[in-house]
């Protein structure tokens, strides 16, 4: 074999190597604000509930990205007013669903505690939907409460 | 030079073994709301009432002490929040018959009670300023508005005799 055939060979399967060795094992999410839980106008001493399928007043996020992930929720136990006054709120197990984006099939999940979910790229992401109780005092104060509530999303595995 | 070509690509397939990359992490933050009612309920308790009047003579029914004659107005406010008060006041009160008003004037002021002592000074009742609640912690309480006014003697002077009203009317908003 000349020289100019073995450098040639030798270039092509370096190439080759790298090609099958360097793929990307990034994963990468990101996740989006899209509407607060609301709550609405609440009668001291009556629970007020949002259902997760509640399209109008229950917490939405988007999540941009596909893969297997790590969901957690940062719950509050309450809300709380302008004046310094606390109002109770509560999650169940029954509180969350997940919507992939393009097709639109749902799942529950428990929103207390942090859960494994399953974007397929096909999807390209999927929505997180949350809802809870609120349990106002039968002399709750009258006014405005608020509370914040996070969503993480970690890729499986790190 | 086959064994050359060997171990060259080895190191070639060994040097491009890329670097394990590290996958990122996101988080958002939504709020959660809600606004409590307040409560609120008004009732009218009394009417003012200056009295007979004789032609020429006034009558004073002054709130926070008991009329000689005439009788105070109350309203009642069960509230469990702040409230604020307007007063929509007659200019002056109208002939059962007809003729011209009879000129009066109005005063107001908060108590914890129908009658006795108010929690303040009387003033105009348009000057009324708000009404908050002692506790602050939701639970409800019952305040007072007492109603008197004045009617000055020369108002009766040449007055056309019968029976003179008007109404007061009042509007009572939960703050908050």
């Amino acid at each position: 074999m000349s020289t100019h055939r073995c450098l040639a060979l030798l270039a092509a399967r370096c190439v080759l190597v790298t090609l099958l060795l360097a793929a990307p094992a990034e994963a990468q999410v990101s996740v989006f604000p899209v509407q607060d839980l609301t709550f609405g106008q609440v009668q001291p001493g009556v629970q007020e509930d949002v259902p997760a399928t509640d399209a109008q007043r229950r917490a939405e996020y988007e999540i941009r990205g596909t893969g297997v992930f790590q969901v957690s929720l940062f719950l509050p136990s309450q809300m709380t007013s302008v004046g310094g006054a606390s109002l109770p709120v509560r999650f169940d197990s029954g509180d969350g669903v997940v919507r992939w984006r393009r097709t639109g099939i749902s799942f529950a999940f428990d929103p207390t505690v942090p859960s494994t979910v399953w974007v397929p790229f096909w999807e390209g992401g999927a929505r997180i939907y949350l809802g809870g109780l609120a349990n106002p005092d039968a002399t709750q104060p009258p006014g405005h409460y608020v509370a914040t509530v996070t969503l993480q999303v970690v890729p499986a595995g790190t | 030079m086959k064994n050359l070509l060997n171990t060259v690509i080895v190191a070639a397939g060994i040097a491009a073994l890329p670097t394990v990359a590290q996958a990122q992490s996101a988080s958002g933050t939504v709020d959660a709301t809600a606004t409590v009612l307040a409560y609120l309920d008004v009732q009218n308790v009394a009417d003012l009432d200056f009295g007979s009047l004789s032609a020429g003579s006034g009558a004073t029914v002054t709130p926070g002490t008991i009329p000689g004659s005439g009788t105070l107005g109350v309203l009642q406010i069960d509230h469990n929040s702040e409230v604020s008060v307007s007063v929509a006041l007659p200019a002056g009160l109208a002939h059962s018959g007809s003729g011209p008003d009879l000129p009066v004037s109005f005063e107001c002021g908060y108590s914890a009670a129908q009658s006795g002592a108010l929690d303040g000074p009387a003033v105009g009742c348009s000057s009324l300023g708000n009404r908050t609640t002692s506790a602050g912690d939701g639970s409800t309480e019952t305040s007072y508005i007492q109603v008197g006014g004045l009617i000055a003697g020369a108002a009766t002077t040449d007055r056309l005799p019968g029976t003179y009203s008007g109404t007061l009317t009042f509007t009572v908003n939960s703050v908050y």
